[in-house]
């Protein structure tokens, strides 16, 4: 997956059409509630294969939003507009975005260059009369037709029995998510067998559980399907459950977790600074752009906080292992133009810091 | 807290620029203009920087005349909010910047925004005597006036012997600028008018944020006097539609 420039998202959510330009590979977005930073977030879960992107928005709704209706609720909560014709409805997104040159080969799926818009439509009829038994089904009847200007079409019905196979690699993570089982499995999965990996995990949870001598995964008694991680921690002869850590911790294993999953990827953290205390922030950034930096993940996180913001420029001002990512560095301010509708305002680095240091607010609300 | 001026955005150079004008905006139209964000924070809610966020906005800092690129998201900004952007400006002199010091260079300056930055401009007034209609490219002008907001200060300060006490401070430091090969340099105009309000308020605390008071008896606000004449035509013109 290539590192995107840019991006555009049309009729999802609140948006009937959405862009932001200049992107870098940390993103850090701020805006006035209600603005959409959240949307920006889910239609971030754009896949070129639209399966992947349609399992990641079921995705989305099932497992983090709790959703218990696959059909008609589905299309309400992402479509801007949904057009019902003789009790069938269709939906229709679009995104558009640009990739940074260096990952252009690995867009080959599609014809255009990377200095064109392309574009993934898909139309899905609202159907819940088939049901499928097996999770590989779910998207078994779609069909993906190329066209000739080198965009494609996607056409299929939604299949559901009611039980949802979620998709594994979710490149996500809203704010409200806690310690959970998954969270143990993906640890086992793409960490734990690599010892540099584990070290490194050890090494950068620090900056939260500054005792941390190790970690561990245990079966659990009462859900053996469901192992539990474990906290060893220096002069404590009992580990402890990550679980029973604070919010920060928790946060900030998932992301490091995250980063390593989606390497060479990307990676959406709504409000990436709820559960942490303000004497951690530093220690935190730093720890989240350090890691993001060497596995080559691209990172967009929302956030309301000052402190967040003023970190976050702090950190990066910070020695020659920091600086050289000031010029990957983005702040994207959402903000609402006179029809109402969001736009996205792109600063530099360098933009960045003149408004933190002038105490330019960036927050600012200009308009009554 | 609502924006006194509901239909615009105001960029000025520094804190000097927005105290000075929110002041002269409670005196002529019994205005109260939001104070920018850092001006509201005391010592200890600087450090936390939690004061006054995000409320809204009458005045923005930009950092100085050659700050502009830095600041093009938040003239963007303010442009897609549907509100007017002006701007104030020291003029300077040639010799204090050979870039964008003179008043032409700083005209210059603000005509080309729109091309080399994306930044959208109405209206400019350059201190100390310049407006300039940038949407329109006319400029009102007092000969190549140069000079910055002390050089206005200067003319409508009261107390004219404290700057007669500062002159000869100032040239006694020249004076010894070689003494023994120690170098010296007269303080700042800044520095020059923070001491002169510091002496007329008589008054240790109010060293602090508050320095620059513009109080009638010390300074003379009279808008139909030659320094101030021009500023108050322009802030007519920006100021009483908005509050018709």
């Amino acid at each position: 997956m290539a590192h995107l420039t840019s991006f555009g998202v049309e009729n999802f959510k609140r948006f009937e059409r959405f862009s932001m330009n200049n992107l870098g590979q940390i993103n850090l977005l701020w805006g006035d509630n209600n603005v959409g930073k959240t949307s920006i977030l889910e239609a971030l879960l754009f896949h070129p294969d639209p399966h992947i992107f349609k399992h990641r928005l079921l995705t989305n709704l099932f497992v983090f939003r709790n959703f218990d209706d696959i059909t008609r609720s589905y299309w309400l909560y992402y479509a801007n507009s949904l057009n019902v014709q003789d009790g069938v409805g269709s939906v229709h997104f679009r995104t558009k975005y640009l990739t940074s040159a260096e990952f252009v080969d690995s867009l080959t799926f599609f014809k255009d260059s990377h200095t064109t818009w392309i574009r993934a439509d898909f139309t899905t009829r609202v159907d819940n009369s088939v049901i499928a038994d097996n999770p590989d089904e779910l998207f078994m009847s779609n069909t993906l037709t190329p066209r000739m200007d080198g965009t494609f079409r996607f056409d299929g019905s939604i299949k559901f029995d009611g039980k949802f196979y979620p998709h594994p690699e979710m490149p996500l993570i809203p704010f409200f998510l806690g310690y959970e089982h998954r969270l143990t499995k993906k640890y086992t999965h793409h960490i734990q067998r690599f010892a540099s990996l584990a070290e490194q995990m050890k090494e950068d949870l620090r900056c939260m559980i500054p005792t941390i001598t190790d970690i561990l995964v245990e079966p659990n008694e009462t859900s053996p399907n469901n192992p539990i991680l474990l906290i060893r921690q220096k002069g404590q002869d009992l580990a402890m459950p990550l679980g029973t850590f604070g919010d920060g911790a928790i946060k900030l294993f998932r992301i490091l977790l995250e980063i390593i999953v989606h390497k060479g990827e990307r990676l959406m953290i709504d409000e990436i600074d709820s559960g942490v205390h303000v004497s951690r922030f530093h220690d935190f950034w730093r720890t989240i752009l350090k890691a993001a930096s060497k596995h080559e993940v691209q990172i967009f996180a929302t956030t309301h906080n000052w402190e967040c913001l003023q970190f976050f420029k702090e950190v990066l001002e910070e020695e020659e292992e920091m600086q050289p990512l000031q010029e990957k560095a983005r702040g994207i301010k959402l903000t609402t133009d006179k029809e109402g509708s969001t736009q996205a305002i792109t600063y530099t680095f360098e933009q960045f810091q003149h408004a933190i240091n002038h105490h330019i607010d960036p927050r600012a609300v200009m308009r009554v | 807290m609502s924006k006194a001026l509901p239909n615009h955005t105001i960029f000025v150079e520094g804190p000097e620029d927005s105290q000075f004008l929110r002041e002269l905006m409670r005196e002529w139209y019994h205005m109260k203009v939001t104070r920018p964000e850092a001006e509201k924070k005391t010592a200890e809610q600087e450090k936390s920087g939690k004061a006054g966020a995000g409320e809204f906005t009458d005045f923005m800092h930009c950092g100085g005349k050659t700050q502009f690129e830095k600041n093009a998201p938040a003239f963007q900004d303010s442009t897609l909010q549907g509100l007017t952007n002006i701007v104030f400006l020291d003029a300077d002199s040639l010799q204090k910047d050979e870039t964008v010091g003179g008043l032409d260079k700083t005209i210059e300056l603000c005509l080309s925004l729109q091309v080399k930055h994306n930044i959208t401009v109405s209206k400019a007034f350059i201190f100390p005597n310049t407006i300039l209609d940038v949407e329109n490219k006319t400029v009102i002008k007092r000969g190549d006036e140069t000079g910055d907001l002390e050089t206005i200060l200067h003319h409508i300060a009261v107390e004219r012997r404290l700057l007669e006490c500062w002159e000869k401070y100032e040239e006694c430091v020249r004076n010894n600028a070689h003494e023994e090969e120690k170098k010296y340099q007269p303080p700042g105009t800044k520095t020059k008018f923070y001491a002169y309000s510091e002496a007329v308020l008589r008054n240790a605390d109010n060293a602090g944020g508050a320095r620059r008071q513009y109080r009638n008896d010390f300074w003379n606000l009279d808008p139909n006097q030659l320094y101030l004449q021009r500023l108050r035509t322009f802030l007519d013109e920006i100021v009483l539609p908005s509050s018709e």
